[in-house]
């Protein structure tokens, strides 16, 4: 019974793990923009959602769609000034200038944080955080339901978006070779700019849900962004559908393995599975085998 | 209808293409012939817009197209297929002619288009599901057509499509381009290393040497020209 509630809670913080990551993976694998301030975009959607419920009174599940919104126009801004700049350089060094940059924006939006924010850490507690039910001895809190819920929502949403739509099959195309895909009269740059948005905007998703099971605090997107690393590296670089089975994956070995050798080792088993699979699997443990064909 | 005027293209500081000037008219096909780096490939990438000439202009239907983005001269009505096809691999063969037709205005014809692709390349009736990767050689170049065909071109640009094919698949995929020429008017422009083959099917051809145009004509009068035999035809003409 212990072990099937650690399985059932691991799956639920493994969806947010996807969700985490997805974004990251996004911006990687379609742009090639390595964006390592993708968790304090993170921290930025949980406390947008902190300052509508403090100072608004709107519940985080209501204000969700405004705090997608802010995220979105903050990604538009964010890829014009910060990453277009950069779209005119070979793949390996838009990799190396991005990380440059973002690391910079990752001081100035943790500093800014701490500012308007304090370094306390802030949490939204509403009437139904720690409401909970039980299922056959398994104890499940409402929030990690209604979370699960909304990442599975958000990721088939994604989905459907990217293969239904033309706009989506554009980013599936450039992920695969971007020349090309502006042959056959994709935009690039807008491409980018909206995929971007897009990024940030789950980003904040994952920010908003954080801050409903557990806290936020100025520098607390880097342990996020560890974790999205993971789940990327796990589900393979450009591999978008891998994400969210790779973040159910961490999520369960975290929870489970805890439970055998304690919780301290939490993060060890993370960082021991992404060695193996570096070791083992290096394009991922969700990508098919690469067929042996010249590009 | 595409008009080159005396374009210069650099990579980075060493200068590909000198005072390049071509013409292709109305429902001709224009073939680039030349040795192994001596600039067709450039021409054709300077037409698309992946590369921009340093000098000199790029007309299209009497708009310049030398400072438009990739995606707008496609918009306009040029269609590439590109070296070494670039298809999207790991993608259906109809995901990838669909992607062929993203252009607004190719969108709302595209099922007329995908049956006359089929009328063109039979074989692809019954490959459509298949990822596009895991075709033949030969049935990828077919999908790297069809694809830039999708877009409803007034003109196509085609690079080296016998590349690593076998000489009766290349002459296969030669034969059906004719068809394509003949059947809706679309000028073509393409670069080929087979000369011989190139210049049969050809109306018009131009001679690149060295970033330079070192002649021009009527396909079938480069054929017989002794300087192009000797130049391009070599041990062929000693095996005839």
């Amino acid at each position: 019974m212990i072990v099937t509630q650690a399985i059932i809670s691991g799956l639920i913080i493994g969806a947010l793990y996807g969700l985490a990551a997805i974004g990251l993976g996004l911006v990687f694998g379609v742009m090639k923009y390595l964006n390592i301030a993708h968790g304090s975009f993170i921290m930025l959607g949980g406390y947008a959602s902190y300052w509508l419920f403090a100072l608004l009174h709107l519940d985080p599940f209501i204000s969700l769609p405004l705090v997608m919104l802010i995220m979105f126009i903050m990604g538009l801004i964010f890829y014009r000034i910060l990453l277009a700049p950069l779209s005119k350089f070979s793949e390996d060094l838009k990799v190396n200038n991005s990380l440059l940059i973002t690391f910079g924006l990752i001081m100035v939006v943790d500093n800014s944080a701490t500012l308007l924010w304090t370094s306390w850490p802030k949490s939204i507690t509403t009437l139904y955080s720690g409401a909970a039910f039980n299922i056959f001895g398994i104890r499940l809190t409402y929030i990690g339901l209604g979370g699960m819920g909304l990442a599975i929502v958000i990721i088939l949403a994604l989905h459907l978006f990217l293969t239904k739509t033309y706009f989506g099959k554009a980013i599936t195309a450039i992920a695969q070779d971007w020349e090309a895909a502006s042959l056959m009269g994709i935009n690039i740059d807008y491409t980018y700019l909206i995929s971007c948005a897009l990024a940030i905007t789950l980003a904040g998703v994952a920010g908003v849900l954080i801050v409903l099971c557990y806290s936020v605090t100025p520098s607390g997107g880097f342990s996020w962004l560890m974790i999205a690393f993971i789940v990327v590296t796990l589900a393979g670089m450009g591999n978008l559908y891998g994400i969210f089975a790779a973040g159910l994956l961490l999520g369960v070995s975290q929870a489970v393995g805890s439970l055998l050798i304690g919780s301290s080792y939490q993060g060890v088993i993370g960082f021991a599975i992404l060695l193996l699979t570096v070791l083992f699997r290096p394009d991922g443990i969700f990508t098919r085998k690469r067929k042996g064909y010249a590009r | 209808m595409l008009k080159i005027n005396e374009i210069d293209v650099y990579y980075r500081d060493q200068q590909a293409i000198w005072g390049v000037s071509l013409v292709v008219e109305k429902g001709k096909t224009v073939v680039l012939i030349g040795s192994n780096g001596a600039g067709k490939s450039t021409i054709i990438k300077a037409i698309s817009g992946l590369v921009r000439p340093a000098a000199g202009s790029i007309s299209f239907e009497n708009n310049r197209i030398d400072k438009e983005p990739v995606h707008r001269i496609v918009e306009l009505g040029i269609s590439m297929v590109p070296e070494g096809r670039r298809l999207f691999s790991q993608m259906s063969v109809l995901g990838n002619l669909e992607l062929g037709s993203f252009v607004h205005s190719a969108r709302q014809v595209k099922n007329e288009t995908l049956n006359w692709i089929y009328e063109i390349f039979p074989v692809l009736k019954n490959r459509i599901q298949q990822v596009a990767g895991t075709l033949s050689g030969g049935e990828q170049q077919m999908v790297a057509i069809a694809r830039a065909l999708m877009s409803k071109p007034k003109l196509l640009l085609l690079d080296e499509l016998s590349l690593g094919l076998s000489p009766l698949v290349s002459q296969n995929i030669y034969k059906m381009v004719r068809q394509i020429n003949e059947s809706k008017r679309i000028s073509i422009l393409l670069v080929e290393q087979n000369v011989r083959m190139a210049l049969k099917m050809a109306d018009e051809g131009y001679v690149i040497e060295n970033g330079r145009i070192m002649g021009e004509g009527k396909a079938e009068t480069l054929l017989r020209n002794p300087a192009v035999k000797d130049a391009y035809f070599g041990l062929g003409q000693a095996w005839r």
